[in-house]
């Protein structure tokens, strides 16, 4: 597990911090390209229920 | 989530796309995706990494999932918009879409600029081989 950094709400006007993450075929997705194509909008979500 | 893919069409005519994330892993993210039939891919934050360090992470329910929460990410990685909700009610995808709207209205507006001229020079045209060529104080 890397380091955790201090929980911080990125917020408006500010630089949202990268990340990489599978999506759900295991494909890696990294923000800073997801955001080369246009803006993105990120919906975070509970999950299965 | 639905009401994010009834308005994806809109969310992509703005020049944007759209990415969900949860901490469920792939295969319940993809049984997820595939029952809601999302159009968007379903991002894995399964060592709630991501949640924790934008602080959006709910500790007290099925073991740690993220907040219901929007953001929308510029070009350059700035946020333009976040929402961050307690319950697990969002923000609706039909403002979202009008905040793309606006926002990404400024570029093409050159484009536009252009296109109602010809618009007008090619129905001159079309009058002029109708109706003849005429002054306009006629």
């Amino acid at each position: 597990m890397p380091p955790m950094q201090t929980p911080k709400l990125p917020n408006t006007g500010e630089v949202a911090p990268d990340f990489e993450l599978p999506d759900s075929t295991r494909a890696l997705r990294r923000l800073s390209q997801l955001v080369l194509q246009g803006p993105i909008v990120l919906v975070f979500f509970r999950g299965h229920w | 989530m639905a009401d994010y893919r009834e308005h994806y069409d809109e969310i992509r005519a703005a020049g944007a796309s759209v990415a969900a994330i949860s901490v469920d892993p792939p295969e319940k993210s993809e049984a997820v995706r595939q029952e809601l039939r999302l159009p968007f891919p379903i991002l894995c934050d399964t060592e709630r990494r991501v949640v924790q360090q934008w602080d959006i992470y709910n500790a007290r329910e099925k073991g740690g999932i993220a907040k219901p929460a929007v953001f929308i990410i510029d070009r350059d990685r700035s946020v333009r918009y976040h929402s961050i909700d307690t319950t697990s009610v969002r923000v609706p995808a039909s403002e979202i879409v009008s905040i793309l709207q606006t926002k990404e209205e400024a570029p093409p507006a050159r484009r536009k600029l252009y296109f109602p001229h010809l618009a007008d020079f090619i129905r001159a045209i079309r009058n002029a081989r109708r109706f003849g060529v005429r002054s306009p104080r006629a």
